[in-house]
């Protein structure tokens, strides 16, 4: 091919030279198919190449997680790990941890997973009991129960006359049958309980006594014992270390009768003869009228047989009564009376019988309205005296008497 | 009027109240004029006893004079 400085000496052979080197400069632009794209192929000139039209600007693929495969040029392949370890049908791919998996191979038929911590999955394919209830039968205190589907059981409320369940209560003063006693209450009871416990330790037992008339006599420090009762007419002494029944031996007294004035007479029966004296004490006593004495009988005798005075001179005696006389005229409102009257050896039955009687009253009202009288007398009989008869003649509105025997 | 006796047994304690039987209320009424001859007795004794002191009085003498003579 000629520069611009030469001579064209031979058109057509420059030509031809010109053609030929533009048909070789140009040869790779001949060539390709529909769609394909013109692209270099080194860094020569003119050093081009018909390729596919699917070029982009990845560079490389990397395989992440789960994935492997991949590359930097050409065609590459990844593959997802987690598929191709799936080897068979119902295998499951179970995590192991951060980032990890496992297969877990697919359990038997009727098994169901259940998870279990031990295993590197953390689940295990377990085999299910079904169960072979087929029906709830319940006896009292459940209630409900059934033989298909949801049952339902419970139990029934306690009462006295079925058991189940109750309701607690604290309370240790309730009266109710429904309800239990919890712990606190039973603990207060205990407490209670214990506290009487010793109270009724520390006491004496009732059972110390057995027949009327048992005391219960001291025989030391928190000790003690029975006495029975002493005979007849005996007194309890002491002999300065413990108590006992003893027959006294002089002076003791014996309420023998005792009561209140009352009707027309008064008089005392059945009198023992075992004493040396008898006293007799009447207080209060009211006449049915105004101004009338109370008088003495003895066993029922109402013969002119009795004497009484009140002087100091024998001589005064008034002998012939049929009564003797114990006191003054007494008010029949005066309320305040007593009189005293000794009858020493009544039970002798060869002598008469003598009295002395000290007898005071008073109206209540006045400090001077009252009388004062010393009675003495005798009864002209010999018998013991086994009765005593007191009377007024207008009977009695008030008074009490006590007769004493004197050993 | 009811007369009525009361009765207590000291060897038993039992005490009966009845009514008098007829003798003892006529034994009772008897008792009563006795009593009220008795009482008059002493009342107009108590009289003539107080005539003769003030008769002693009107004299100037006095229960301690007399008994100072003896009498």
């Amino acid at each position: 091919m000629p520069t611009p400085t030469d001579l064209v000496t031979d058109l057509p052979a420059d030509f031809e030279v010109f053609g030929q080197a533009v048909d070789t400069s140009m040869a790779d632009l001949k060539g390709g198919t529909t769609g394909q794209i013109l692209s270099k192929a080194s860094n020569t000139d003119m050093d081009f190449t018909w390729i596919a039209n699917d070029q982009g600007d990845i560079t490389g693929v990397t395989a992440g997680t789960g994935i492997s495969g991949g590359g930097t040029s050409g065609t590459v392949t990844i593959t997802n790990s987690m598929a191709t370890a799936i080897d068979a049908k119902g295998d499951l791919i179970a995590g192991t941890g951060a980032d990890t998996f496992d297969r877990l191979a697919s359990g038997t038929t009727g098994q169901i997973l259940s998870v279990d911590t031990t295993t590197t999955t953390g689940l295990k394919w377990i085999t299910p009991n079904p169960g072979d209830i087929t029906a709830v039968n319940v006896t009292s205190p459940i209630t409900g129960g059934g033989t298909s589907g949801d049952v339902t059981i419970g139990i029934q409320d306690a009462s006295t006359t079925q058991k189940g369940s109750v309701q607690l209560s604290d309370s240790t003063s309730t009266t109710s049958s429904t309800l239990a006693a919890t712990p606190t209450a039973v603990k207060a009871a205990y407490d209670l309980a214990n506290t009487a416990s010793t109270t009724a330790t520390a006491a004496i037992p009732k059972s110390t006594v057995t027949t009327a008339g048992d005391l219960i006599v001291a025989t030391g420090s928190s000790a003690v014992t029975r006495l029975g009762i002493g005979t007849n007419g005996q007194v309890l002494q002491s002999n300065g270390t413990t108590a006992t029944w003893a027959t006294p031996s002089s002076g003791a007294y014996t309420t023998l009768a005792s009561g209140t004035l009352s009707g027309t007479t008064v008089t005392i029966s059945s009198i023992s003869g075992s004493y040396k004296e008898l006293i007799l004490l009447i207080t209060n006593f009211r006449p049915g009228a105004a101004n009338y004495p109370l008088y003495l009988q003895f066993n029922g005798d109402t013969g002119s047989n009795y004497g009484d005075t009140t002087a100091t001179d024998a001589t005064n005696i008034s002998y012939g009564s049929a009564r003797a006389r114990m006191t003054a005229a007494q008010s029949a409102t005066a309320t305040n009376q007593q009189s005293i009257t000794s009858i020493p050896n009544y039970a002798n039955s060869t002598v008469w019988k003598f009295f002395t009687c000290d007898s005071i009253q008073n109206n209540n009202t006045t400090t001077t309205n009252y009388n004062y009288n010393r009675y003495a007398g005798f009864w002209n009989g010999t018998a013991a005296i086994t009765s005593i008869t007191m009377l007024t003649t207008q009977g009695f509105t008030a008074g009490n008497y006590e007769l004493l025997g004197v050993k | 009027m009811t007369y009525t006796t009361k009765i207590h047994d000291a060897e038993t304690g039992e005490i009966i109240e009845r009514e008098m039987t007829k003798d003892e209320i006529a034994q009772h009424e008897k008792e009563r004029i006795e009593v009220a001859n008795e009482l008059k007795r002493e009342a107009d004794a108590e009289k003539l006893k107080e005539v003769a002191q003030a008769k002693l009085a009107a004299l100037g003498l006095t229960t301690d004079d007399l008994k100072a003579l003896g009498l």
